[in-house]
């Protein structure tokens, strides 16, 4: 009866046919996960766990198509085989019963206990690590508790076993046992919020890695045939090169310090005087004067600061503003040295005890100096403090993707985990801007470094050579423009990247003295990641090296590359999936790095084989792309790639309908290798669409609780939703009466005062108002600053971090994108046939849905419409 | 000691300071946090009454009680037209028989009291009056009123000299509240940072915003909150309503403990 019940119900919106699955699907539901039907536990997150919708959260169940079997399969085979989230609903379910049974409940807290207890242990581990790797206490004393002989010994064990399990010759059938249990290992402890758990994939990832290689370089090269020998040797220098920059990569960041804030004296009088040093070349006062305004105004003894604006344009309305603002003016009869030398003129004419540099579009928050200065009174050997650099308008990629502040940004990964890695290692280094040094030292190794353009790097590097400690600060006190297209972003990664290569020439951090091993290391690197440009084209130009010209780079067996190649793959993007997620979401490097290889390729080999050249770029900031434009000139290498990868997938699809069958998986790996690329590149060509910006200066979306008042005296509670230097938008009651053109007070709470600003409103639409500001005066410019960019908590929680990376997921986004660049390349090439490319679209999309997805997750429901 | 309602007084430091309205404001934006909050007003000129929408010249009050019974008592509760309670003092020409009226006011105040979930908030009147003692002897809190003005420099000597101890020797919290504020005035702007300089913790951590809205629903005869809810006053009388709720919230383990 019920069932007849149930039938008419489904039967008012469903065919016959749909209904009948719809039945079965819940009738399977409630055999297969609900075991008591009336049993709901309490947390609406588990609720969830019993239905299908959790687990396929792009089928829609009330609406079953035949192509929904397919995604179901694939989600089935997915969820078995790769996804973590099973294990997790088991944790909650055992804490459930744990909770309803005493006794298990109480297992469940012994079990805490020992957990407890490892914490403890863990600490004293970080303690003991701290010493080990110059700690921060300045204890120079080596642990007494390990003796040198168990140390050696232990070094010696490890690498016996090391060399055991890299080197030892394996048949198929048992490499593919041995990974697969590595690969569990890897799965099974991927989900725990433990630096242990980090560490355990970070070894199974090396040792497979290190395998792969193993292989690679003792079985893989085909010395018989010139030709192959030639191009499998690139690839194999280019594997080495991969495989060095994982391990480096992985010791770099395997236990970042993250550094709090150190008090300073509650006297005031013992807080050392500071410089504050803004140098500029070309950029328009328009970009100079908030970081003037909002330097001035830091928290600090007013007779102690004293704020330098250096002036390599030698500009007469510089001098002027300075000298109205009653800021210092330093200009220099020449530009030697570009950056470098204006910040070593003006260390010659002051002296402050520190000395702190804004690049002259990163406006400075009121507590800089106090969250930063800390660190110096309880560290003497302090030389350098850096805190990270912030953009408040979108990268190129933020914006041509749009993706602004949804997605970690390019800059995430260095200054939210590297830098903090570095610091573990007394390697954190200097990057230009928002840092703080100390003059002693920075004299003595003859102010900032001028024999490179990247200054600031060899600046840091000089100061580690003589002992002096540096210190990172992961809290975002200051914040600038971000580079505004991908052709000034890839000038100024080249200026990087030479930069980086010159040092690696002129002063290699592997050789000197005075630095440790772990300094060593994380410089070595920051270095080496600027080279990738040759072997990333290496990877792009590879799988075509035998889909074209036929010659087996890999000379192995398609069946045992697939058992080498794919475990080494699947390893480090697990591994770095789990410690970079938060920062960069996985497959999101290889767009950034393939954008940018083709262009840092010349100058890093230029600056390698003859380190004196090259010359500093200024990376032009602040300006306007009045329309949407696609950069052919800058894309052109990406778009000769894609050319050539198609040219060779087509050769692929020729070769594996008449090639001869033993060929066939070796040709399908290499068509998958290919369509990776394509995506990359489709994502690298996506970027090159530069999206319209023409607003004067850029807005920063925030929330907070303003007063608006009225000519009248009305006053009303609004909410302040973005601001800019020159404008605010608000958002107010819809019934108040504010027309355009109005004046009106802004009220901005500072503190536990209040600072109002008078502004003309210029549009109403809705709730939404629109107004410029009428600044005055320099006191009320300088207050307004102080009420909105200054602000210390201006830029804390500019992202949601809670956002965990998700490999599958952001494998499906980096697709869209690449999917995307495609359809702008042709929608700009032949505009006729934009009908034709929105169908196309429209299946890309529809093909996407049979990807996994992970249960629970938010699916847009367009996708599938 | 009994469970009983906790008490809020507003008294201001000078006259016109606006107590009044803060008194009306503060007691109606606890009502609408889920409060039984109910306005008591103590001053002879009976103004509260205006701000509920009554006539201030009406008799009915805490003044023409004859005695605290509960009879009594339901007639000189009140109800605006939203539905707030409030107490007025009650329209007198003359003021006779301190002594004895003040004796029934006590007793009234000291039955309303009686139950624990309630919250009073009494318009005291303005220092020094006959009243002061024991009424300062009833509150849990006062905040007393100001505005930026000239006479703000005296009305905080007298102030830190005088009102502060009596306060805090009967026992009570004290805060100074910033009524009125147009901090785009620099003469204002200046009080501020003064108040901030000299008052430290007791200044109230809120400011009411000087706010023609007030003036519009007095003239309408009806509480603020009726008459515009996005107003910044309206807010700035919820945003302290829910601040004197904190206070108090962190006063209570010490009233048990007395």
């Amino acid at each position: 009866m019920l069932l007849v019940e149930q039938w008419r119900y489904a039967r008012q919106s469903l065919s016959r046919p749909q209904t009948v699955i719809h039945l079965l699907g819940l009738y399977l539901e409630t055999c297969c996960f609900v075991s008591d039907v009336n049993y709901r536990p309490a947390q609406s997150q588990t609720e969830d766990i019993y239905s299908l919708r959790y687990w396929f959260p792009h089928v829609d169940f009330t609406r079953i198509k035949p192509a929904d079997v397919i995604r179901i399969v694939i989600q089935v085979v997915w969820l078995i085989l790769f996804n973590q989230s099973t294990a997790q609903v088991a944790e909650t379910l055992d804490h459930q019963h744990a909770q309803s049974h005493p006794v298990k409940g109480r297992l469940q807290r012994g079990k805490n206990k020992l957990l407890l207890s490892l914490r403890r242990w863990q600490k004293a581990y970080g303690r003991l690590h701290q010493r080990l790797f110059h700690g921060l206490d300045q204890s120079t004393k080596l642990p007494t508790q390990i003796s040198g002989t168990f140390r050696v010994s232990l070094v010696i064990v490890i690498s016996i076993v090391i060399a055991f399990v890299v080197t030892i010759p394996m048949e198929a059938a048992e490499q593919a046992v041995m990974l697969l249990f590595f690969w569990a290992l890897a799965l099974w402890v991927r989900d725990v919020n433990k630096r242990s758990a980090l560490i355990l994939m970070v070894i199974v990832s090396i040792l497979v890695s290190t395998r792969y290689l193993y292989w690679r370089v003792t079985q893989t090269i085909n010395w018989d045939v010139p030709m192959d020998t030639a191009l499998s040797l690139t690839l194999l220098s280019a594997e080495l090169y991969a495989w060095t920059i994982l391990i480096l990569g992985y010791i770099q960041t395997i236990w970042p310090l993250q550094r709090h804030v150190a008090s300073l004296p509650s006297d005031t009088s013992e807080w050392p005087s500071i410089d504050i040093f803004i140098p500029t070349y070309n950029e328009p006062l328009a970009v100079v004067r908030p970081t003037i305004y909002a330097a001035k105004t830091m928290d600090w003894p007013a007779d102690k600061i004293n704020v330098y604006l250096l002036d390599d344009g030698k500009r007469a309305e510089f001098a002027r503003f300075a000298k109205e603002v009653g800021v210092g003016y330093i200009a220099r009869a020449d530009n030697t040295h570009a950056k470098a030398g204006n910040l070593n003129h003006a260390l010659a004419k002051t002296s402050g005890d520190y000395i702190t540099i804004f690049d002259c579009d990163h406006i400075p928050t009121r507590s800089f100096l106090q969250l930063a200065m800390g660190w110096f009174f309880s560290d003497e050997k302090l030389a350098l403090l850096q805190t990270p650099h912030h953009f408040f308008s979108p990268d190129p990629f933020e914006k041509n993707l749009s993706v602004f502040r949804s997605k970690p940004n390019e800059g995430e990964l260095f200054y939210g985990l590297i830098q903090d890695g570095n610091d573990i290692w007394n390697a954190s280094f200097f990057c230009g801007s928002c840092a703080v040094l100390k003059r002693g030292p920075l004299e003595e190794i003859g102010g900032i470094a001028v024999e490179t353009v990247t200054e600031d790097a060899h600046t840091a590097l000089k100061l580690h050579r003589l002992g002096n400690t540096s210190a990172y600060l992961n809290i975002p006190q200051a914040a600038g423009l971000a580079t505004e297209s991908l052709s000034a972003h890839i000038g100024q990664r080249i200026r990087w990247a030479r930069g980086m290569a010159q040092i690696f020439r002129l002063d290699n951090p592997f050789w000197g003295r005075g630095l440790n091993l772990g300094q060593r290391i994380c410089y070595a690197n920051a270095m080496l990641y600027f080279l990738n440009g040759l072997p990333r084209m290496i990877f792009v130009l590879a799988p075509l090296a035998f889909l074209l010209l036929h010659s087996y780079i890999v000379f192995a067996p398609a069946v045992m590359i697939a058992l080498y190649a794919i475990p080494h793959i699947v390893h480090s993007y697990l591994t770095n999936s789990k410690n970079q997620g938060k920062f960069r979401h996985s497959f999101w490097a290889e767009m950034y790095e393939t954008a940018l290889a083709w262009y840092i390729l010349r100058p890093t080999i230029v600056a390698l084989i003859s380190p004196e050249h090259g010359k500093f770029n200024v990376t032009q900031k602040g300006g306007n792309t009045p329309n949407k434009f696609f950069d052919w000139e800058v894309s052109t290498p990406y778009l000769v790639l894609v050319a050539m990868s198609l040219i060779g997938f087509g050769f692929g699809l020729w070769r594996l309908f008449t090639g001869p069958a033993d060929e066939v998986l070796t040709v399908v790996l290499n068509l998958v290798w290919v369509l990776y690329n394509l995506t990359i590149l489709g994502g690298a060509a996506a970027v090159a669409e530069e999206a319209k910006q023409v607003r004067r200066s850029n807005r920063v979306q925030v929330n907070r609780p303003v007063t608006i008042e009225t000519q009248s005296e009305h006053a009303y509670a609004a909410e302040l939703i973005d601001f800019s230097e020159q404008g605010l938008g608000l958002k107010v009651p819809t019934d108040c009466l504010i027309e355009e053109g109005q004046l009106v007070t802004v009220t901005l709470p500072e503190g536990p005062s209040l600072r109002t600003f008078t502004a003309q409103v210029v549009s109403h639409r809705g709730q939404v108002l629109g107004m410029m500001l009428q600044l005055q005066s320099h006191a009320e410019h300088q207050a307004y600053i102080r009420a909105t960019f200054a602000r210390a908590d201006a830029w804390v929680g500019w992202r949601d971090e809670s956002v965990v990376d998700r490999p599958i997921q952001s494998f499906r986004e980096v697709m869209a994108i690449g999917f995307r660049g495609y359809l702008r390349i042709a929608n700009n090439l032949v505009p006729r046939f934009k009908p034709f490319f929105d169908w196309l679209e429209k299946v890309g999309r529809k093909l996407r849905t049979y990807l996994p997805y992970y249960p629970g997750e938010k699916v847009e429901r367009d996708l599938q419409a | 000691m009994k469970a009983r309602a906790q008490v809020i007084g507003i008294q201001g430091l000078v006259g016109g300071s606006g107590a009044s309205a803060v008194t009306a404001g503060v007691a109606v934006a606890l009502c609408e946090l889920g409060d039984r909050a109910i306005a008591v007003d103590l001053n002879h000129d009976n103004m509260l009454a205006l701000y509920f929408g009554f006539d201030p010249t009406a008799n009915a009050g805490l003044a023409r009680l004859n005695n605290a019974s509960k009879a009594e008592l339901l007639q000189i509760i009140f109800e605006s037209g939203m539905g707030y309670p409030f107490i007025p003092m009650g329209y007198q020409v003359t003021t006779q028989d301190h002594g004895e009226q003040a004796e029934i006011i006590q007793q009234t105040l000291a039955k309303l009291s009686n139950t624990s979930d309630r919250c009073l908030v009494i318009d005291l009147p303005k220092y020094p009056s006959p009243m002061t003692e024991w009424t300062y002897a009833f509150c849990d809190v006062i905040v007393n009123v100001v505005q930026p003005e000239p006479r703000l420099i005296r009305a905080m000597a007298a102030y830190f000299a005088e009102i502060l101890p009596s306060q805090q020797r009967a026992n009570c919290k004290s805060f100074v509240l910033v009524n009125a504020i147009a901090p785009q005035l620099a003469s204002h702007q200046a009080s501020m940072d003064y108040l901030i300089g000299q008052l430290g913790d007791h200044l109230a951590p809120v400011m009411v915003q000087r706010d023609q809205h007030l003036v519009e629903a007095l003239a309408k005869q009806m509480p603020l909150h009726s008459h515009r809810r996005n107003a910044q006053a309206t807010q700035d009388f919820d945003a302290l309503a829910l601040w004197l709720k904190h206070v108090l919230s962190l006063q209570k383990p010490t009233e048990s403990g007395g």
